[in-house]
Parts: C-alpha cells; sequence; structure tokens
C-alpha cells in the first residue's frame, strides 16, 4: 500500500521532470538562433575569455553560468519575447478580415467561435514559436509586402502584355506587308519606332512566351537590308536567336556579311555577334570578319574574339593575328591583335 | 439523495459532452461551412439582414449572435447534411447502380453484394459530404 502511495507520489514529480525537461530538448530549434538567447549571448560577451587557457581555467564557472543563463532564456526570456508575435499571428488568423457589410449574420455567427478558438490558436502559436525558431512576425510582414508587390508587378505586367500583344501581331503583320511590297525604308522606321516604343524589360518577358521580339528584329533586318539603311536598325541588343525567325535571320546576316557595303559588313558581324548561342560561334564569325578589306570591320571582330575570352581559339586564328600584327596598314588593329596574342601566350 | 435530484445531477454531466462533441461536430463540420456555399442558412439570413450603421449592428449583435450561431449550427447539423443527401445518392448511383455493358450472370452474382454494400457506402458517402466540403 505504502509502495503505490510512493509510486503515486512519484508520478506527478516525473510528469513535472518531463514537463520540465521537454522545451529544454525540443527549445533547442529555438535557441539554435542566437536572437533568440540575449541572456547566452551576455555570458558569451562578458564571461568567454578568447584565449584557450583562459577558456579552460575559466569553464568550471563559465559553464554553470551559461545553463543557467540558457535555461532561462528558453522557459523566460524567449517565451517572453514572442508573446507579441503570438497575438499578431492570432489576430491574423481569427481577428482580420471582418465582412460586416455584407455578411452581418455570418459575423455575428463567428464571434463565439472566434472568441473559443483564440486561446486554442495562441496557445498553439505561443508553444510552436517557444520551441521553434519561426522567422519575427516582423520579418515576415516585410516578406509578405515584398512577396505582394512581387506579385502586384507581375499582374500589372501581364496585364500589359495582354493588351500588348493584339497591338503588336498587329503592327508587325502590317511591316512584313511593306517589306512585301518593297517600300523597306518606310518598313524600317515603322518596325525601329516599334521596337522602341517597348520597354527592353517588357521584350525579355514577351521574348519567353512569344517570337514577338524574333519577329521584330528579324523584320528590322530585312527592312534594314533591303533599304541599305543599316544605321537605322532598332534593337535592344538582348535576343539570342531562337528557332522561329532562325533560319530566316541568319540568311539575311550571311546576305548582309558578302556585301560590298561595308556598313553592311559591320551590322552583320556585330549583329552576328550578338545573336549568337555559343562562343564557337562569335569567333568563327569574328575570325571570318578578320580579313575584311575595311579596318572599322577587322577592328570590331578583333574587339568581338577579345569579348569571347580564349575558349574558340584555333591555331589558324592565331596565323591571322600573326598576319594583322605584321601587315595591317591600321595601327589599332595591329596593336588589338597583339594584345590578343599576348593573352595566347600567356594562356 | 432522491431521484430527481440524482437525474438532474446526470443531466448537467451530460452538458459538457455534448459541448465537446458539438466543438468537435463544428470544428470538423467547419471543413463544409467554413465554405460559402455551404451555409445556406445563413446566406439567406445575411441577405435579409444588412444593418448599415455601426450602431445599428452593434445593438443588433445581443440577437444576432445567438441567432446567426443557431443559424450556423442548423446549417452544419441539418440544412448541409440534408442538401447533400442528393449527392451522396448519386455518388452511389454511379458507383453501384449505373448499367454498365456486363453479362447477365456477372451482374446476378454483383446483385446481392451490391444490394448490402449500398447503405453503408451511401451513409460513409453522406458523412463525408456533410463533414468535409467537395466540389
Amino acid at each position: 500500500m505504502s509502495q503505490r502511495a510512493g509510486s503515486s507520489r512519484l508520478f506527478p514529480t516525473a510528469l513535472l521532470a518531463a514537463a520540465l525537461l521537454a522545451p529544454i530538448v525540443f527549445g533547442g530549434c529555438a535557441i539554435m538562433n542566437r536572437d533568440n538567447t540575449p541572456l547566452l549571448n551576455l555570458v558569451e560577451e562578458n564571461l568567454w575569455p578568447d584565449s584557450t587557457g583562459m577558456r579552460i581555467a575559466t569553464f568550471p564557472v563559465v559553464f554553470p553560468a551559461g545553463a543557467v543563463a540558457v535555461v532561462l532564456d528558453m522557459v523566460i526570456v524567449h517565451p517572453a519575447m514572442i508573446v507579441d508575435d503570438s497575438l499578431g499571428d492570432t489576430g491574423d488568423v481569427l481577428w482580420d478580415n471582418w465582412e460586416w457589410d455584407e455578411k452581418y449574420v455570418t459575423e455575428c455567427a463567428c464571434l463565439p467561435w472566434r472568441a473559443l478558438f483564440t486561446p486554442i490558436v495562441f496557445g498553439g502559436n505561443f508553444i510552436g514559436r517557444a520551441l521553434f525558431d519561426f522567422p519575427e512576425r516582423a520579418d515576415a510582414e516585410r516578406e509578405a509586402s515584398k512577396e505582394a508587390a512581387r506579385r502586384e508587378a507581375e499582374a500589372r505586367i501581364r496585364t500589359r502584355l495582354r493588351t500588348l500583344k493584339p497591338s503588336l501581331d498587329a503592327d508587325l503583320e502590317k511591316v512584313e506587308e511593306l517589306i512585301d511590297g518593297g517600300r523597306y525604308s518606310e518598313a524600317l522606321d515603322r518596325v525601329t519606332n516599334l521596337i522602341a516604343a517597348v520597354d527592353l524589360k517588357t521584350w525579355l518577358l514577351l521574348d519567353k512566351k512569344t517570337d514577338h521580339l524574333a519577329r521584330a528584329q528579324y523584320l528590322s533586318l530585312a527592312a534594314a537590308a533591303g533599304s541599305g539603311r543599316y544605321d537605322a536598325i532598332g534593337t535592344h541588343w538582348a535576343l539570342k536567336l531562337k528557332d522561329a525567325y532562325k533560319k530566316e535571320t541568319e540568311s539575311i546576316l550571311s546576305e548582309m556579311g558578302s556585301s560590298r557595303n561595308p556598313l553592311a559588313r559591320w551590322t552583320a558581324l556585330v549583329f552576328g555577334i550578338e545573336l549568337a548561342c555559343e562562343t564557337h560561334e562569335k569567333i568563327a564569325l569574328a575570325h571570318r570578319s578578320l580579313k575584311d578589306p575595311d579596318a572599322a570591320v577587322r577592328q570590331s571582330a578583333l574587339w568581338g574574339i577579345k569579348q569571347c575570352g580564349l575558349d574558340g581559339v584555333s591555331d589558324l586564328l592565331v596565323k591571322d593575328l600573326r598576319r594583322i600584327i605584321a601587315d595591317d596598314a591600321d595601327p589599332i588593329n595591329r596593336a588589338l591583335a597583339a594584345d590578343l596574342m599576348r593573352w595566347v601566350i600567356e594562356d | 439523495m432522491d431521484p430527481t435530484s440524482k437525474q438532474h445531477a446526470r443531466s448537467l454531466r451530460s452538458v459538457p459532452i455534448f459541448a465537446c462533441a458539438l466543438v468537435l461536430w463544428s470544428a470538423l463540420a467547419g471543413c463544409a461551412v467554413f465554405d460559402e456555399d455551404n451555409r445556406r442558412f445563413l446566406n439567406v439570413m445575411d441577405g435579409a439582414i444588412q444593418p448599415e450603421s455601426t450602431g445599428a449592428r452593434i445593438a443588433l449583435a445581443p440577437a444576432m449572435v445567438p441567432v446567426g450561431t443557431v443559424a450556423l449550427v442548423a446549417d452544419m447539423v441539418v440544412v448541409h447534411p440534408v442538401c447533400v443527401i442528393p449527392d451522396a445518392a448519386d455518388d452511389v448511383y454511379e458507383l453501384y447502380w449505373k448499367p454498365r455493358d456486363i453479362d447477365w450472370l456477372r451482374k446476378t452474382l454483383l446483385f446481392p453484394v451490391i444490394v448490402v454494400a449500398t447503405p453503408p457506402t451511401f451513409l460513409f458517402d453522406w458523412l463525408g459530404r456533410s463533414i468535409f466540403h467537395f466540389e
């Protein structure tokens, strides 16, 4: 009988010990974050020496002080710090979003339930926040407002794209008609204005889902090739050649590259390097232009190679660079080629 | 203690049990009545009672809190469960009774199984639809 009484006295003691230990064990999750342990931080700042010898010497004092600090942090300080966060969360879940205008009776009916669940939600949230390392409400709110702003911006752009697409279709159709009718100059002006009228960010977003920019770029090149006004080509210089209009664009660039007009060849080179997806394609284009009769085209080719780095440099290219260093009439080209050669040798 | 007071004490003891059952039921049923479409009675009342001024809302609240609670509980326990009976019956029909292109022997063999399975299936489906929100 007395044994049973003894064990029944032991039971609440064990329960109490378990209840005290639980937050210590699980509280680890919360105390891993330095922001949640101000007392332990104080001990660390004031009692924890820098040198290993002193640490060993003061360990018998610092360890119990740290243990007391961390237990106080877990059981009192951190829970006290998160009360307002839990209250805020409970308010968000149960006491926001009133619809008194449309649903008066429903809101009245929900009042007792909101009141009934308040301690339950608050208690659950408080225990969760006390045990685990949740982000602070201020941080969460900042994140939420950032996310909301991002979503709002996306929605704005989506709306803009929705309204933009039909008008772009019609405009590009018109440009194509002008090119088919041989009115290249008019087509070029129209497509250049069209490209400039839409900002780069919108074009790039549009380019992810549609072929409008690829089509505009191709039509711009076609109109420039037809009219000979290479200086008026409209571009955002950000497009890589995609499957759509790739062949058409490459065919025009190749035609321009073999033109007698140096500006056409220069445009073909610059566009080709910009639009090519792979470095070896860029280098190949630039390499072909190293033999161009025009010094400015050769210079752009050298710049193009320099931009690409040395990944695609071949023996043949080295031979051409040597030729430019030795024979090119333009001193800038000779200097650029010599600079590139130094890279090759150092590499 | 005389028998009447014993009975009174027993009925008093059953109040918290009933309250717990109601809270549990409503917490679970909340899944169904959280959706506006499943609060038919309350929606009618919302349409009918719309005090515009804050004063009127406050004045009406002491009456509307119990009235609304009763309406909400009625939606939970009576209106919504009754409204989903046809859906549950449809589910059972689709599952067991819809004519299928199978031979007579199989139909005959399946018939008693279907007859036995229909009531529990209906009950299970109806309870599920009463408690949780299904599209």
